[in-house]
């Protein structure tokens, strides 16, 4: 007696298998079409991941670019210590920290242009990294090796307030803040 | 935030000068506010008596956080 191997009935039905093929390429398409949406439409946020869309360029200057620039009012930023900065800055510069910049640079105006230093390019780096993040829209000057290859007179000293402020008794804390 | 910067107010009197606007209606408030370059509220600024601004925070910050700053302040 042979064996048989055993055969298919012909007569049953195929499995259901075209349609559900189909759904679940629907469902595929339903789920980037999703998604898809959600990257395009999503409110940028601080520190996400990928720069958001219009990320400001980048332009390493130099010595006489940064006093180009200066002469048209254009920002200039050094994220190295408190310490350093007293040691000699260029002249102008305001002093905002690396280790709280993403902080300091949350309240700045996103479209306005702004010059970038540190001692050797690296710190000023993880500052333009950031300002990208949060979707900077002005050009980001960067001088790219630090103020070591800054040619121009040097400043030393805490930095004058950006508004002429009066020396006062005790020190100020002011509060900008809109109804409750 | 109000009653945090209440409570660091009062911990503070006499230590450090709070003057808070209210950007809605303070227009000397608005003009001070652009001149720090501070586009979001709240903004903290913490100025020492010299007139050299020592630190400026943007947003929600915590007491502790706060107070550490108002330390700093000379």
């Amino acid at each position: 007696m042979t064996k048989n191997s055993p055969n298919k009935n012909p007569a049953a039905p195929e499995p259901a298998r075209p349609n559900t093929a189909k759904m679940i390429v629907w469902a595929v398409v339903a789920v980037a079409l999703v998604a898809a949406a959600y990257l395009l439409f999503k409110p940028s946020t601080p520190q996400t991941g990928a720069p958001a869309a219009g990320a400001g360029a980048v332009v390493n200057v130099d010595t006489a670019k940064i006093q180009e620039l200066q002469g048209q009012g254009v920002r200039i930023v050094d994220v190295r210590s408190p310490g350093e900065y007293e040691g000699g800055h260029i002249p102008g510069a305001v002093n905002e920290p690396i280790d709280t910049f993403a902080q300091s640079s949350a309240s700045w105006d996103k479209t306005q242009p702004v010059i970038i230093y540190c001692q050797s390019g690296n710190r000023s780096q993880i500052a333009i990294d950031q300002l990208k993040q949060s979707g900077y829209q002005g050009t980001i000057y960067h001088l790219a090796n630090g103020i070591m290859e800054w040619s121009g007179p040097t400043e030393q000293g805490p930095a004058s307030a950006a508004p002429a402020l009066k020396p006062t008794a005790t020190p100020v804390m002011y509060e900008f803040f809109t109804g409750w | 935030m109000k009653p945090v910067v209440d409570g660091l107010e009062k911990e503070y009197k006499g230590k450090v000068e709070f003057r808070r606007y209210n950007v809605d209606n303070d227009t000397k408030g608005q003009e001070l506010m652009q001149q720090f370059g501070a586009r979001y509220v709240p903004t903290f600024v913490f100025v020492n008596s010299d007139g050299s601004i020592s630190k400026q925070l943007v947003g929600e910050n915590d007491k502790a956080l706060m107070a550490a700053e108002l330390d700093k302040l000379k």
